[in-house]
């Protein structure tokens, strides 16, 4: 069933057994599993079933330290959340992402990627994508087709998998309006999880909807699945009163905020401008098709064990050439529209060599216009980093919920690792004679290129740990100090790879539904 | 004239500038973007890289080139193959120069610096 929450009287107190708060890939995908169990379940969802300006512009704050995206324009806040305009663009994380890595401060998940492997596979369906397969051979990649340097030992060929991509807020509508002891509220907002004067257990969530009003909701367990930023935007707000938030007691909430970091690493000249770009290019993998209508795009990466042994931060690469054009062969193609006849033949007869030169390479190669340069567009990832952090502003949404600042940083390590990376890029382009590279990454610690950005995939704020001391939720994603709080969503991320979050979400909100069946079982 | 440069037969400095163009390339003129504005110092002005490498390796005069790049080329210097052979194995072994982000080998930096250097002289 669907409730507009804005038609609730002022006051209602709303009883549950389990409270979902934030209807995104995380949140539907766990009310989704609670859908067959015997319990009630209420779904708190910010927005409604489409985009509104007052309710997306909750999402409003400020960055106060490097440069960070428009926070109201990175997240939707309706119905679907963030995946009404994902890419769809899967991954699973290595297996060194879970790892606890020497010379990797922080690093370290409570378990291993074999852990989440049955999840993972379960995710895959969610998500609208074929059978878990991840290796480059299952979608006929052969080791003999990717070409060196990218066959090892420093870097690999990897493929992530396309979703249509899902939009969970319209693919999972019905089948949520249709169970029976499921109830999504839209237009309701989490304002404050209570909690007694020691903290402990969340006692109630106080709610609202624009623009005034106030409801309760009171659930034996609550899961929080706003994404990354507010989920820690909410925990800051809730507690005890006057207190630093909750699960907040060792001032971990917030810390440790980490992206993705995209920027153009180098420039390769390839000594072999027919090369068969197709394999090189992620773009166009996907005219390799396991079976229809299953996608894949195939990238390159930093080995494991490279990344290990030398104790680099991940990076994966997509190359983009960039194509030269045969002025004669343009002249040629205008020839036949009949415009500026005189003009282009005389084009063409100053480049009869380019023209003969693109006829015979596309006869003996494939391909007659060369590549003159392959862009390397890398994506970093950021090392866990304390000082990284997100807080509370002082400014107030419509609702009265303070605003976050985000103050992202990058540390010497993450660009000493992305100016190691490069380097080491360009030897073995060099070496393996694919051609000579040119990095654009300088030796100073704050000087990035300049095109470098932190992308839209937001984590690691309410990390994961075994010790209260060193995370805000447990292994089981439940907040340090509380019996009844859970998160849900990549805050929880330890260490975040370099893999697009959204699989491993998925995987672990699974994960989190089956450990509340159990626990309600 | 001095007397590495001397040393050295007029054959020899060719082959070793041959060896420079063996991997410079020459290709037919396409339409410029950005990326080929960067890489027309690799590929069309070999002496403008050559100053970057002059630049890379500080100490080694046109004298110091010649010599190391001859002992690397056997005993008359003018094997193609032999300069080939050791840009492969500066890679192998780690020995780049960086010459303004150019992740170069050894020999072939050294060729480039040893062309823009002869240029000025001539
Ligand atoms: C342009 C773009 C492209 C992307 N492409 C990819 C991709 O290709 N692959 C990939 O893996 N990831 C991608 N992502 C990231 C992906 O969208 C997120 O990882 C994913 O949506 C996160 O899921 P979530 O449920 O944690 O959060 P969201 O999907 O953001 O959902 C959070 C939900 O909580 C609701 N909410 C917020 N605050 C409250 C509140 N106080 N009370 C109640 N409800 C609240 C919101 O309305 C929203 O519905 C992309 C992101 C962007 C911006």
């Amino acid at each position: 069933m669907f409730v507009d929450a804005r038609k609730l009287p002022d006051g209602t107190v709303l009883e549950t057994e389990v409270c979902i708060v934030g209807g995104g890939a995380a949140g539907i995908t766990m009310a989704r599993e609670f859908v067959q169990s015997g319990f009630r379940v209420a779904l708190l969802e910010s927005g409604g079933l489409e985009a509104e300006a007052e309710t997306q512009d909750l999402y409003d704050g400020t960055s106060i330290g490097r440069p960070y995206q428009d926070l109201t324009a990175i997240r939707l806040r309706w119905f679907g959340g963030t995946t009404n305009h994902w890419e769809g663009w899967c991954a699973v994380m290595d297996n060194l992402d879970f790892e606890s890595r020497d010379g990797v401060r922080y690093s370290g998940w409570p378990f291993p990627r074999k852990h989440l492997e049955p999840w993972y596979r379960r995710a895959q369906t969610v998500c609208q994508l074929g059978p878990f397969g991840y290796g480059p051979d299952e979608w006929g990649i052969t080791p003999a087709r990717i070409p060196a340097p990218f066959n090892g030992p420093h870097f690999i060929c990897q493929v992530l998998q396309k979703s249509p991509p899902t939009r969970f807020g319209e693919v999972y509508r019905e089948s949520l309006r249709k169970a029976p002891r499921l109830t999504v509220y839209l237009n309701a907002n989490a304002l404050r999880f209570v909690t007694g004067r020691q903290g402990g257990d969340v006692q109630r969530l106080d709610a609202g909807a624009l623009p005034h009003g106030r409801f309760t909701v009171k659930a034996k367990i609550y899961v929080l699945a706003t994404g990354a930023v507010e989920n820690t935007r909410l925990l800051l707000s809730s507690g005890a009163e006057g207190g630093n938030g909750l699960g907040n007691d060792n001032d971990l909430v917030g810390r440790f905020f980490a992206v993705h970091v995209e920027y153009v690493g180098g420039v390769i000249a390839p000594a072999d401008p027919y090369i068969d770009f197709q394999m090189l290019n992620g773009d166009s993998a996907d005219t390799f098709k396991r079976d229809v209508p299953r996608e894949f795009v195939s990238y390159f990466a930093l080995s494991e064990a490279t990344r290990a042994r030398e104790r680099l931060p991940g990076m994966r690469i997509r190359m983009h050439q960039d194509v030269g054009k045969v002025a004669g062969l343009e002249a040629l193609k205008r020839l036949q529209a009949h415009q500026d006849v005189m003009k282009d033949l005389g084009i063409l007869m100053r480049d009869l060599g380019g023209v003969a030169s693109y006829g015979w390479h596309r006869m003996t190669r494939g391909k007659g216009v060369p590549v003159n340069a392959i862009t390397m567009r890398c994506t970093s990832e950021q090392m866990p980093d304390p000082d990284s952090r997100i807080t509370l502003g002082k400014d107030v949404d419509a609702l009265g919920l303070r605003k976050v600042a985000v103050d992202w940083r990058l540390s010497a390590a993450d660009k000493r690792g992305a100016v190691f990376n490069n380097r080491l890029l360009a030897r073995e382009v060099g070496r393996s004679g694919l051609g000579r590279m040119k990095t654009l990454v300088s030796d100073n610690d704050n000087d990035w290129p300049s095109d470098m950005h932190g992308d839209e995939h937001t984590m690691g704020t309410t990390r994961m740990h075994r010790d209260p001391k060193q995370g805000v939720v447990d292994a089981d994603c439940r907040v340090h100090g509380t019996s009844n709080l859970y998160v849900a969503g990549s805050s929880v991320f330890p260490t975040t790879g370099t893999a697009n979050p959204t699989l491993t979400i998925v995987a672990l909100a699974l994960r989190l539904a089956d450990h509340i069946k159990e626990r309600l079982a | 004239m001095t007397d590495a440069m001397r040393r050295i037969t007029r054959r020899s400095l060719g082959a070793l500038l041959a060896g420079t163009a063996v991997w410079l390339g020459v290709r037919p003129a396409f339409a410029r973007t950005p990326a080929q504005r960067l890489l027309s110092l690799l590929r069309e002005q070999p002496l403008a890289l050559g100053a970057l490498c002059v630049k890379a390796l500080p100490g080694e005069d046109a004298d110091k080139l010649t010599a190391a790049l001859m002992r690397g080329c056997g005993t008359d210097g003018s094997s193609r193959s032999a300069i080939a052979a050791n840009i492969r194995d500066d890679f192998a072994q780690g020995r780049i120069v960086d010459a303004d982000g150019w992740q170069l080998s050894l020999t072939e930096a050294r060729l480039c610096a040893l062309a823009a250097l002869s240029s000025r002289m001539a």
